[in-house]
């Protein structure tokens, strides 16, 4: 008959037994042979689980890992500036229409030019403004500026994901 | 560069020395690796999971606190991964109360004939191969990363006493088998 329980002799060899029931442990070990044999066998297991090796990682992996690290920051460093050339272009883009409007608008003929009062310029200004606009996008305007901003946003995008694509490969290289 | 703790390693990599990371993946790689391929049990995949388990720990470095030991955020991490990586091969994971409950069965997945003319130690290196994949963590990090059972509950992100459980299970088990199996005359 066991007089030790599983959880006993495991704090025993654990080392969590307080010193009463430790003696209480050694006294029962001595005369009950059952349980010295149990206790033997788990001490055995756990000196031998003591003894477990490290498994060995492939002696490239630091090297290989690094590589990866050192490719990855370069990838994004290349995603981040080409989005930002993309980002540019949209912008400078979107200047010049602005920029060609206002231009559209001072060099029309208007009221306001001869006018001395400063908020019928203002007005007049906007109103040239708003009628440069509608000038610009005209359906025909509007057309042929979808189409330019498509082309440029295909464009991109192709570039963009060929852009991811290799990096892809050439991590998982 | 050996005498370096991991903090100061750490605190150098995020000052933007990028090579120093290589210093902390040479400390780590082979207990992490030992770690998860019992897990996995598979070593092809479980090198992948080490690196996948590196490139997470350094994006995150920015965000580990230092509340705890960096071995203990790391295995976390390496944990984490891991189970993510079963998870996904479709395998169950059993709840931390139901993976308590559970019986697993040694003696059926060990093969006695080898037995009979291997020692005791390569008996529970084989054996700790054919744990499930909880209670092999438990041993791998109690026995070989010398991790506390309170270290051993943050990475696992279970109870003390749990761990406690599944630490005395495991042990029972092995010993159970070297007992019904004979193998004592290795001890005498």
């Amino acid at each position: 008959m066991n007089l030790l329980n599983d959880d006993i002799l495991n704090k025993y060899i654990d080392g969590e037994l307080d010193l009463s029931s430790l003696q209480h442990v050694n006294e029962v070990l001595s005369r009950s042979i059952e349980d010295k044999t149990r206790m033997s066998a788990l001490l055995a297991v756990h000196n031998e689980l003591k003894k477990i090796k490290e498994e060995e990682v492939d002696p490239g992996f630091t090297e290989l890992l690094m590589k990866r690290l050192q490719y990855r920051k370069k990838a994004f460093k290349e995603q981040r500036n080409f989005i930002f050339m993309i980002s540019s272009i949209f912008v400078i883009a979107i200047f010049v229409v602005v920029g060609l409007v206002v231009y559209s608008a001072f060099t029309q003929p208007s009221d306001s030019q001869v006018s001395t009062n400063y908020s019928n310029y203002v007005i007049s200004f906007f109103k040239s403004v708003t009628s440069a606009i509608t000038q610009i996008f005209t359906s025909r305007g509007i057309s042929i500026f979808g189409s330019i901003l498509s082309l440029g946003i295909l464009i991109s995008g192709y570039f963009f994901f060929e852009n991811l694509k290799a990096s892809k490969q050439n991590l998982s290289k | 560069m050996k005498d370096l703790t991991d903090l100061d390693i750490i605190a150098s990599v995020k000052r933007g020395n990028q090579a120093d990371y290589a210093i902390i993946i040479d400390r780590y790689k082979s207990k992490a690796f030992s770690l998860i391929k019992r897990m996995l049990k598979n070593e092809m995949e479980a090198e992948e999971v080490l690196q996948d388990c590196f490139l997470k720990a350094y994006y995150a470095l920015n965000s580990f606190k230092q509340e705890a030991k960096f071995s203990t955020w790391f295995y976390r991490i390496v944990y984490n991964t891991t189970l993510s990586k079963i998870s996904a091969r479709k395998r169950k994971i059993e709840s931390e109360m139901s993976s308590l409950e559970d019986h697993f069965n040694l003696e059926s997945n060990y093969d006695f004939r080898v037995s009979e003319n291997s020692d005791l130690s390569s008996f529970v290196n084989v054996m700790l191969e054919k744990l499930p994949s909880n209670f092999s963590s438990v041993l791998n990090l109690f026995y070989l990363n010398e991790m506390s059972c309170e270290e051993i509950s943050e990475v696992m992100n279970i109870s003390v006493s749990n761990v406690k459980v599944m630490l005395h299970r495991s042990r029972n088990a092995l010993r159970d088998l070297i007992i019904k199996k004979n193998l004592m005359r290795e001890l005498s």
